[in-house]
């Protein structure tokens, strides 16, 4: 296969490595070292995308990051990228993409009507048009959509690793053109640890296409020397493919990394794509400067492309761009262009220069070569559709904003090169917090002062001279080097030589004035992606969109995957314009990471399944497994849930273990409650304030029940702590309490009560907790513990005893979260599963039955106990939750200053009740919402919830717990739960405690 | 994310600490002596200051110390970082 | 402690990553003024290891190791003596002074990951710069691995971090690195 467009020699493409690409289903040739767009291109393709609202035909239009046009959608199946940029995927054997805006065909495109009716699609239109009638909206945005195009993310999993790499560096460079490689070189050979990031496939940016010698040798000589001689350097990497796409806080920036997606599928090895998450002491920012476009009409035509992108295509990629060209320009740089195609042997047309007195080093090298351009001359429009057949030109007026006279000359062509000047690439300057400024000189943003340890050097500074851009990068990378502490040895900055620093010599030429008998402004384009043109600019200026960030809303200027990269600041100026203000004071929009797109995938990393976030398991959480234990998430732990037997369905198998432990013996890992072991003489005056109970006549031995509260005065945690010492206790929280509790004790400790002497230590993992429950539990317990007296008399409740259980060192208390006579064995976690294990068999005769956390709720709620976090919710104090007795009335403690407060004390609060379904076998939804009448139609006033609801084995029937509001005196009335359904279930208000009131079996 | 330097250990990324905001509220030491206002002013208000701001940062993940930052909140550059005093007042 | 030893298999792995649990030692916490009269003679006492008062440092000798991990913190590791012999030596020593001792032998567990490519392994879930230069020898550092606390310890001798972590988090954290290593060198 031939590849009609490319050049027969130069580039820097692999002729050796042939490659098989397919695009839009048909088979192409390229090279290795090839873009998408650069194959594309040599074997004369051109058009690549319908534009998304008038489905014109658009054609690759730039070489990079910027490209608006030659969106594709990459690869099939899981592995498909949506909304990759043709200009910046490299193409390997078998690489398959298509377009992603021209539904149904790029070729034939139903939606190209819209163009033919772009008078009804004005800025704003789909806001004005769709809005009404509002219940439309679905309809309407199910078409948009569809119309709007775009990529289609994979439906399937990935199947590709991801990975995130942390790293610090003394000095990060972004971009590996002659400024950032100036940088790399100088803070290199200082010894400094440095980062060079370049999103391209190769570094060097313009080097690669660059006509300059530098230090006497071909640009890519001298890139080819500087990477040989920064790879000797130990503490330097050099990153390419790799995009520095967020510059945040406190010189942290994050790149992506492409590893994996420029080779064919069979030689994929490894992470597909790696985020470093770098913290750079020093920054350099060479992220280079992009042509802008000039706005003429019909400038998005296929065969419209930058000036610097044909440069490109013709040398970094031996690629013609069209066999006869028309170069458009306003500065100097474009004459570079036009002595690239003189090497190529492709045909200058002509070159239409909006400046009156063409002037600058590449004009004069142009004009010994005998091109003479239309001076004070623009290209005011385009013939040809689906691509350039010839330009309009035509003689400007002195201001540039008008055409002297009508005439205009018709110069056939198939390649209109344009360039309006270069834009430096401020995105990561600003996204550091900086606030860019306008240049007159360069016309456009340069960065103001720096606010995080940055520089700007070279073209995204506004140094657009390679003899600039190579001293700025150098004396940049010394001083960031010795900010870090190293110096450098005193060399010279690389140089061009020859050249001295070029006059850019530009005449702004913000849009060129509308051809005789054309309306202001239409198809003169902007922003190529979301068919933006100067007209939809006037329109929302002259509608009051005023402000910049208004008028990107507005007319969608800026938005879609370019993020604005070319058309912003024509659009800008268009608007200042509008509005007779300068550009400054019109400003940006607001840059925002990412630079460019970042997949999912990336972003993700090995963040997800298993890894997505710890899972903490307790050391007994083998012998769940092996004993069929489902589980349930407590915050970070895996908790046995229940515990099926075989063919047992949940509802079965936790009134099996309910019934074990009222009426035999069943047993629960407790292991993930929270403990804090607390030393020192203040310890119960800390318990006094933290709690809201009193702790000064706990005696050693014994244990009491805590409520904490916030300062608020509402509940914040609970749990039982233990007297084990003259001045050490042990202090038990929920399971997902525990990490916020101890930042809260320490806090208080730390910042309010530096005065009390205690020191807490979290003990949460190195016990084992395992609650041995039912009337059977002081038999199993004692038959492998020979050391402490289980009498009654001599062991009551709410005490515990050290001894060996199962010959382990052991806390056994007598703690009760079920209303049952119940020992909870403490062990070192060590010895978890071995005494566990000797607690199975010693309850083996009474049928010892392991238990998960759905049992151990229906027991607790039973009994009325609240669980932190399910029956409160952070607006209920203990009173709400009638635990009144717990409050001490004689000291202070966090939270009760809060409950004389007008809304804490006032009445008709909700508070805790329980309720009985009228239909018994009817368990109540959970947050079932409560009504005080069966009729009733939203909205309508809720006064209360279920909080807890279970079926109890106990009781044979459904009971539940409620907040409801003056909840406790209105005992034995009936209230109504909505189901959910739009039907409500009448329940009875009822004591919270169903069982056993008096606590005759836990004292047993 | 914020490079926090932590009196103790040093310079350490955001993810190992938490944030417990504005520095400085004084509990009162005789809670029941104050109005409900003042009570109130203390449980919810804050200044919200734009600028520098003193706030009480926790370092979670490494020393477990709480200390003082003096955080800019629009720029959030932090201008230095104070261990609690031994008495611990104005923290 | 025993860095310096060399075991049987320990070249056998040819300098692959290798990810091992370090069973066996036992662990104790102790919370106390260092500038308290008996704290620091109290580890000197029991463990012969004089007590690092500088941040993110430890102390060893031949058989255990103080780490420092608070003004007023430390945790001490020992492979000889038990948690309860150090317990009760600890607070014989410090007589009546105000201090916390505290066995958290069941509590942590070791992980040592050794051979190439360890510390990028580390890299890809830690925060800090684990630059031999400012993390080496006799330094020690709590911070987040992956999303589990760790006390991370470099040992520069033998191409290899030891990774102190909370028993629960034990089990999320070997998955982790095991992940972390599959395209390590």
């Amino acid at each position: 296969m031939t590849q009609p467009a490319r050049l027969r020699h130069g580039g820097r493409i692999h002729r050796d490595r042939p490659v098989t690409f397919s695009f839009n289903g048909r088979q192409y040739p390229g090279y290795e070292g090839d873009t998408l767009a650069s194959a594309l291109l040599a074997n004369g393709v051109h058009m690549v995308a319908r534009s998304w609202k008038y489905h014109r035909p658009r054609g690759i239009v730039g070489a990079g990051a910027e490209e608006p046009n030659a969106v594709v959608q990459l690869g099939e199946g899981s592995r498909t990228v949506p909304n990759a940029r043709a200009t910046q995927v490299e193409i390997h054997e078998g690489l398959s993409a298509r377009s992603v805006n021209c539904w149904p065909g790029l070729e034939w495109d139903l939606l190209s009507l819209n163009g033919l009716i772009s008078r009804l699609l004005p800025a704003g239109f789909y806001y004005k048009t769709f809005m009404w009638p509002k219940s439309f909206w679905r309809h309407y945005e199910h078409l948009i959509r569809k119309a709007a195009g775009l990529g289609v993310a994979p439906a399937e999993r990935d199947p590709d690793y991801y990975e995130k790499y942390n790293a610090h560096c003394d000095v990060l460079i972004a971009g590996a053109g002659p400024a950032g490689l100036a940088a790399a070189l100088a803070a290199a050979r200082s010894g400094a640890r440095v980062i060079v990031a370049d999103e391209q496939s190769e570094p060097g940016g313009s080097l690669l296409y660059a006509r300059e010698p530098i230090d006497g040798l071909p640009a890519v000589s001298w890139l080819r020397r500087t990477l040989a001689e920064l790879a000797t350097f130990p503490e330097v990497r050099v990153l390419a493919r790799s995009t520095v796409f967020g510059y945040h806080d406190h010189n942290f920036l994050t790149i992506a990394e492409r590893l994996t997606d420029h080779l064919p599928e069979d030689r994929r090895r490894g992470p597909r794509e790696r985020i470093w998450r770098v913290r750079a002491r020093q920054v350099i920012l060479a992220t280079g400067a992009c042509e802008r476009p000039l706005v003429f009409t019909n400038n998005d035509r296929p065969g419209v492309m930058l000036a610097s992108a044909i440069s490109t295509y013709t040398r970094r990629y031996a690629v013609r761009a069209g066999r006869s060209a028309v170069i458009f320009t306003n500065n100097d740089s474009a004459y570079a262009t036009v002595l690239d195609l003189l090497d190529a042997g492709i045909q200058v047309a002509a070159v239409v220069d909006a400046r009156e007195r063409p002037q600058g080093p590449h004009f004069e090298a142009a004009r010994q070569r005998g091109i003479r351009p239309m001076t004070g001359s623009a290209v005011v429009d385009v013939r040809g559709r689906r691509h350039v057949q010839a330009a309009v030109v035509a003689s400007l007026g002195t201001d540039g904003t008008a055409l002297r006279g009508t005439d205009t000359t018709l110069i056939d062509c198939d390649l209109i090169g344009v360039s309006g000047g270069y834009s430096p690439i401020v995105h990561l300057y600003a996204q550091s917090g900086g606030r860019p400024l306008f240049d007159e000189q360069v016309a456009g943003f340069v960065p103001g002062p720096a606010v995080q340890p940055q520089r700007s050097v070279g073209g995204c500074r506004g140094s657009f001279a390679l003899a600039d851009s190579l001293r700025e990068g150098y004396e940049a990378g010394t001083a960031a080097a010795r900010e870090t502490g190293h110096d450098s040895a005193a060399t010279l900055p690389p140089g061009p030589g020859t050249l001295e620093r070029h006059d850019y010599a530009l005449r702004p030429l913000w849009r060129v004035p509308d051809p005789p008998g054309h309306a202001r402004g239409a198809r003169q384009f902007l922003d190529l992606q979301n068919d933006v043109s100067a007209a939809d600019v006037f329109l929302a200026a002259r509608e009051g969109y005023h402000s910049v960030e208004h008028l990107k809303r507005y007319t969608a200027l800026g938005f879609g995957t370019d993020q604005g990269k070319l058309g912003n600041i024509n659009g800008l100026a268009i608007l200042s314009q509008a509005l007779g203000q300068d550009i400054a004071s019109t400003g940006t929009t607001t840059f925002r990471p990412n630079y460019t797109p970042v997949t999912f995938g990336a972003i993700a990393g090995r963040d997800l399944g298993d890894l997505f976030e710890p899972i903490r398991l307790t050391a007994l959480h083998a012998w769940h497994l092996e004993h069929g234990a489902e589980f349930e998430n407590v915050g970070q732990w895996k908790r046995p849930w229940y515990y099926p037997k075989p063919g047992e369905t949940m509802h079965e198998a936790v009134r099996r273990e309910c019934h074990a432990a009222r009426n035999g013996v069943a047993m629960m890992d407790a292991s993930t409650l929270g403990k804090i072991d607390i030393q020192g003489p203040d310890a119960a005056e800390f318990l006094n304030r933290v709690y809201t109970n009193n702790w000064h006549t706990l005696k050693i031995g014994q244990c009491r029940y805590g409520l904490m509260l916030r300062e608020d005065g509402m509940v914040m945690d609970d749990g039982v702590t233990s007297r084990l010492g003259e001045n050490h206790y042990l202090m038990t929280t929920t399971t997902g309490g525990a990490a916020r509790v101890y930042a809260w004790l320490e806090r208080w400790l730390q910042t309010e009560w530096p005065d009390l002497k205690v020191y807490l230590t979290t003990v949460t993992d190195h016990w084992a907790t395992m609650a041995v429950v039912g009337p059977r539990s002081r038999e199993t317990v004692k038959s492998v513990c020979g050391d402490i007296d289980f009498e009654a008399s001599g062991f009551p409740f709410m005490t515990f005893r050290d001894g060996a259980v199962a010959e382990a060192a052991a806390r056994v208390a007598r703690i009760s979260f079920s209303g049952e006579l119940a020992y909870e064995v403490n062990v070192p976690a060590n010895y978890a599963r071995h005494v566990w294990e000797a607690l199975m068999s010693a309850g083996a005769p009474y049928g010892i039955t392991p238990y998960g956390t759905e049992t151990m709720h229906v027991l607790r709620a039973e009994k009325g106990y609240i669980i932190v976090g399910q029956d409160t919710d952070g607006s209920l104090t203990p009173q709400d939750l009638g635990m009144e007795w717990i409050v001490s009335k004689t000291k202070d403690f966090i939270g009760r200053r809060s409950f004389s407060r007008a809304d804490t004390a006032r009445p008709g609060r909700k508070q805790l009740v329980g309720l009985q379904s009228a239909d018994p076998t009817l368990v109540l939804p959970e947050g079932g919402q409560i009504v005080d009448e069966p009729e009733w139609s939203a909205p309508v006033t809720t006064t209360g919830h279920v909080t807890s609801s279970y079926f109890s084995e106990a009781l044979g029937r459904s009971i539940a717990l409620a907040v409801l509001q003056g909840g406790r005196s209105r005992t034995g009335q009936t209230i109504y739960v909505t189901l959910g359904d739009g039907r409500v279930a009448p329940a009875t208000i009822t004591d919270p405690v169903f069982l056993d009131r008096e606590g005759r079996r836990q004292h047993g | 994310m914020l490079l926090i330097t932590c009196p103790w250990c040093g310079p350490r990324a955001e993810t190992e600490f938490s944030c417990g905001g504005e520095a400085g509220i004084v509990r009162p030491t005789a809670p029941d002596t104050v109005s409900d206002a003042e009570w109130a002013d203390y449980l919810f208000m804050r200044s919200n200051h734009r600028g520098l701001h003193r706030e009480q940062w926790w370092h979670a993940h490494g020393c477990r110390r709480w200390f003082i930052v003096r955080r800019d909140t629009v720029t959030y550059r932090i201008d230095g970082i104070e261990k609690l005093g031994a008495a611990g007042e104005a923290t | 402690m025993a860095d310096i030893l060399r075991s049987a298999l320990h070249d056998a792995a040819g300098g692959r990553l290798q990810i091992a649990e370090v069973p066996g030692l036992h662990y104790v916490n102790l919370r106390g003024e260092p500038a308290a009269p008996n704290v620091p003679g109290a580890v000197t006492d029991v463990l012969k290891i004089g007590l690092p008062l500088q941040p993110n440092t430890l102390g060893a000798s031949e058989t255990a190791k103080v780490y420092w991990l608070g003004p007023d913190e430390w945790l001490l590791a020992s492979l000889s003596l038990s948690a309860a012999e150090i317990v009760s030596g600890l607070r014989l020593s410090l007589g009546g002074v105000h201090a916390a001792v505290t066995d958290l032998t069941s509590g942590y567990t070791s992980i040592r990951l050794r051979g190439a490519g360890c510390r990028d392994v580390l890299a890809k879930g830690c925060t800090l710069d684990l630059h031999p230069r400012l993390f080496g020898d006799g330094q020690c550092a709590q911070t987040l691995l992956a999303r589990a606390p760790v006390l991370i310890e470099p040992l520069p001798a033998m191409d290899a971090y030891q990774l102190i972590v909370r028993r629960s988090y034990a089990d999320y954290l070997w998955h982790w690195l095991h992940d972390a290593s599959r395209w390590a060198a």
